[in-house]
């Protein structure tokens, strides 16, 4: 049996990583990966938790994060595509269209 | 050390390290194959956890979904790397990690999580996955029928922003 300390240690270090990316990368689809890896590591706590419960709740809630992490992939993948469409790129310092002049 | 717990370290090294990949490597294609090892890192947690069902869940969806989503983003908007150089900052990426993980780990420390460790762990019960499923479809489908909902209303949503910009653009030519 693992203590769930290990699993929170692993997730504190994955989301840590996936911050990372999100905070540093400029690349738009880094970015999506970063925001992966976050609720990956929300999910390994979900799990870790829920194995001591009868129910299985944490699992079922995990499911439910599973599904909302690729309906928000979908959706940022076609807001990808109309912005690469539209400007051409997919740098995120580059997009400043709702910059003040 | 049980033959679990050295499953469990090489499973966790092989995801953070493909993580790192990630985080430092600078070309798209090598980050996608990265991220599908971290995902089947995650799915042998889950499984060590005791979640076979949510393992197979997370293969399907991510590994068979939302990595080919990615990939097909990838290949769409490839630039000449020559062209486009993304600038990095190695020294503020490793400075965020730490930083982060070091607070997060200091909150961690004042929590006790003194949890009941069960003697017959989850994964030893024989039929989990059978009851789980059984559970889910019986007890739990108002959720199911919730998210299948959700997850039609934006896979049409996304067609339809997608479709729209493309037809314009191919009036506009």
């Amino acid at each position: 049996m693992i203590p769930v300390d290990y699993y929170i240690i692993v997730s504190i270090l994955l989301f840590s990583i996936g911050s990372a990316i999100v905070f540093t990368r400029r690349n738009i689809l880094y970015v999506l990966m970063g925001i992966e890896l976050i609720f990956n590591a929300a999910n390994i706590n979900l799990v870790a938790f829920g194995q001591f419960e009868p129910y299985l709740n944490g699992q079922l809630f995990s499911m439910l994060v599973i599904t909302v992490a690729a309906a928000e992939s979908v959706v940022a993948l076609a807001i990808v595509i109309v912005l690469f469409k539209k400007l051409n790129t997919i740098d995120l310092s580059e997009i400043k269209n709702l910059k003040e002049k | 050390m049980t033959l679990i717990q050295i499953v469990f370290f090489f499973f966790s090294i092989q995801l953070l390290g493909s993580a790192l990949v990630i985080l430092f490597t600078r070309n798209v294609v090598y980050a996608a194959i990265a991220l599908m090892s971290t995902l089947l890192g995650v799915a042998a947690l889950f499984v060590i956890a005791g979640s076979d069902l949510l393992a197979v869940v997370q293969l399907v969806v991510y590994v068979g979904g939302v990595l080919i989503l990615l990939l097909f983003g990838v290949l769409y908007t490839y630039r000449d790397p020559e062209t486009y150089y993304e600038k990095k900052n190695i020294l503020l990426s490793i400075a965020t990690v730490i930083g982060i993980s070091i607070a997060l780990l200091f909150l961690l420390r004042d929590l006790a999580f003194d949890f009941p460790l069960l003697h017959a762990s989850p994964f030893d019960q024989k039929g989990i996955t059978k009851a789980t499923g059984y559970y889910w479809i019986t007890d739990k489908v108002v959720v199911f029928e919730v998210v299948a909902v959700f997850l039609l209303i934006v896979l049409v949503g996304a067609g339809w922003i997608a479709s729209k910009v493309l037809e314009q653009n191919k009036r506009a030519q």
